[in-house]
C-alpha cells in the first residue's frame, strides 16, 4: 500500500515535466500575460472590430463585431451592399438577414444563440476561469503548424468544450478545436490565429482562419481595425 | 483581343447611369441598391446582382447616397476595354468592397483578354492541372472531394454523416418502439412541427446549397451560407378583379 502510495506521488509530480515542465495554471497565467494581462482585459468595457470575411474566389464580404459588457454581442455582415446583423443581448438573441429574405428580426437559433453567447465572454473563458464556473484540463502537449503547444481543454459552464492550442514559446493562442452541429451535422471545426497584434495594451490576432474536417471550403477573417473601449449604445443589442 | 470582351463590356458598363439607395431596416440591417419600383406596401431593389423585394413596414428610412457600387460602375466607365491592368485592379477593388458579382464581372474581362492569367483565374476559382484551368468544382473533384447534398466534402465525411444519420434513425425506431403506438403519434406530430419549423427559419438550412460558411468560436455568428445571389421571397400577387359573368 506504502508502496502504491509513493509511485503514485512520483507519478503526479512528473506529470508536469511531461507536459513541459508547465502546470495548468502557470499555462493559463503566462498566455493571459501573453495576451496583455488578466487585470487589464477585465478592465475593458467595450470591443469593436471590423474587418473582412474571404471565403473564396470573389467571396468577400465586410465584417465587424461588437462587444460590450455584460455579455452583449452584435456582429454584421455586408455583401454586395447587403447588411445581416446578428446580435445577443445577454439573455436573447436575434438576427435581420435581408441576404436571406429575413427584414424582421428573427430569434436566433439554439446552436446560434450558443454561439452568440460564448462569445459575448469580452476577455475570453481564460480570465477568471474558476469563477465562472468552467473547467480547463491540461491534455498535453503536441505539435500544431509546426510549433510546440499545450493543448488545454475548456468547457464552458453552458457546456460547450473547446480545446485551445497555446505555443509554448509565444503562449499564444494558434489553434482552437471545437466540435458543433451545424444543419444536423457534427462538425470538427479547426480555427486557426495568426498575425497578432497589439491595441491599447492588448493583443489580438489578425488573422482568423476557420475550417471544418473534410471540407474544402475556409472562412478567413482579417481583423483590419480594433478599438479597445469605444462608446457603443447597448440599444444596439436589443 | 477576344471577342467575349466587346459584349461584355456593355454589360459591365449598362448600369452606369444608376445611383444607389441605403435603405435602413426597423430590426437593423440595410439594403444598398437601386429603387426599382415602390408602393404603398413593397419596395423593389436591384442590389447589383438580382433584385429583393422588401415590405415597406420593414422600412425605417431611406437616404440617397453613393455607394461602391456607384464608384464600380465610373471606374469602369473610365477604363478601356483591352487593359488587363486596369480591369485586374478593379476586380481587386471590387473584391475588397464585398462586391463579388462585380469582382467576378471584371475579372471576366481580365479573362477575356488574357486567357491565361493567372491571378484572375485563381480569383474565379480555377486550378491549374497538367497546362489547364479547371473550375473551382473540377478541382475539388480532382482533389477526391465528392459533392453530397449540395455540399462538397472528402467521401470519409460523407460517410460519417451517413452513419451519423443511420444511428440516429436506429435510436429513433427503437425508442418510437418502447414508447408504443399512442406516443409513437405524438413524436410524428412533433418531429414534423420541428421540421416545419426548421424550413422556415434560413438559418438552419443552407438556403441556396451554394457555398456554406461555418462560423468558428471567435466570429460569428454569421449567415450559414455565402450569399452568392440574393434571396428573392415570392410576394403575393393581388387577387384579380371578378370578372362579371
Amino acid at each position: 500500500m506504502r508502496r502504491t502510495c509513493r509511485i503514485a506521488i512520483v507519478v503526479t509530480g512528473l506529470l508536469p515535466a511531461l507536459a513541459g515542465a508547465q502546470t495548468l495554471d502557470e499555462i493559463v497565467a503566462r498566455h493571459l500575460a501573453a495576451r496583455g494581462g488578466a487585470e487589464h482585459w477585465q478592465a475593458v468595457r467595450s470591443l469593436r472590430m471590423t474587418g473582412r470575411a474571404v471565403a473564396g474566389p470573389a467571396r468577400e464580404a465586410l465584417v465587424s463585431r461588437e462587444i460590450l459588457r455584460p455579455g452583449r454581442v452584435r456582429t454584421e455582415f455586408t455583401y454586395q451592399g447587403v447588411t445581416d446583423v446578428y446580435a445577443y443581448d445577454g439573455e436573447r438573441g436575434w438576427y435581420v438577414s435581408p441576404s436571406t429574405g429575413m427584414f424582421e428580426a428573427q430569434p436566433m437559433a439554439p446552436e446560434n444563440l450558443r454561439l452568440a453567447a460564448d462569445q459575448a465572454d469580452i476577455e475570453g473563458p481564460l480570465v477568471g476561469w474558476r469563477s465562472k464556473g468552467h473547467r480547463v484540463d491540461l491534455v498535453g502537449k503536441e505539435t500544431a503548424g509546426g510549433r510546440e503547444a499545450y493543448r488545454l481543454r475548456t468547457t464552458l459552464a453552458g457546456g460547450t468544450v473547446r480545446d485551445d492550442l497555446i505555443d509554448a514559446q509565444s503562449f499564444l493562442i494558434i489553434r482552437t478545436d471545437t466540435t458543433r452541429r451545424v444543419r444536423g451535422q457534427t462538425l470538427r471545426l479547426e480555427t486557426t490565429f495568426g498575425d497578432y497584434k497589439e491595441s491599447s495594451g492588448l493583443w489580438f490576432p489578425h488573422s482568423i482562419v476557420i475550417t471544418a474536417r473534410g471540407r474544402p471550403q475556409a472562412l478567413r477573417i482579417i481583423v483590419d481595425t480594433v478599438e479597445v473601449n469605444p462608446p457603443i449604445d447597448e440599444k444596439r443589442f436589443r | 483581343m477576344h471577342r467575349g470582351a466587346s459584349w461584355m463590356w456593355l454589360i459591365v458598363l449598362l448600369p452606369a447611369v444608376l445611383r444607389a439607395d441605403d435603405i435602413y431596416l426597423k430590426g437593423g440591417g440595410k439594403v444598398s441598391g437601386r429603387i426599382l419600383s415602390q408602393t404603398e406596401t413593397q419596395l423593389e431593389i436591384d442590389i447589383g446582382f438580382g433584385q429583393v423585394g422588401v415590405p415597406m413596414s420593414s422600412v425605417a428610412r431611406i437616404e440617397k447616397k453613393r455607394s461602391p457600387l456607384d464608384d464600380y460602375h465610373d471606374r469602369a466607365k473610365a477604363l478601356a476595354r483591352d487593359d488587363p491592368n486596369g480591369w485586374l485592379d478593379l476586380a481587386r477593388w471590387a473584391s475588397t468592397h464585398g462586391l463579388g458579382t462585380q469582382a467576378r464581372e471584371a475579372y471576366r474581362m481580365v479573362l477575356a483578354i488574357d486567357p491565361d492569367s493567372a491571378e484572375a483565374n485563381a480569383a474565379m476559382g480555377r486550378v491549374k492541372v497538367d497546362g489547364r484551368w479547371m473550375t473551382e468544382e473540377e478541382s475539388y473533384r480532382a482533389r477526391g472531394f465528392v459533392q453530397f447534398e449540395g455540399e462538397w466534402m472528402t467521401p470519409a465525411a460523407q460517410q460519417a454523416i451517413l452513419a451519423e444519420r443511420a444511428a440516429a434513425s436506429e435510436a429513433e425506431r427503437a425508442r418510437m418502439e418502447a414508447e408504443g403506438r399512442a406516443a409513437e403519434a405524438d413524436a410524428r406530430a412533433r418531429e414534423a412541427e420541428a421540421r416545419a419549423q426548421e424550413a422556415a427559419d434560413p438559418s438552419l438550412v443552407v438556403p441556396y446549397a451554394a457555398y456554406p460558411v461555418y462560423w468558428g468560436p471567435t466570429w460569428g455568428p454569421g449567415p450559414p451560407a455565402w450569399p452568392d445571389r440574393p434571396a428573392i421571397r415570392p410576394q403575393p400577387r393581388p387577387m384579380p378583379a371578378r370578372v362579371p359573368r
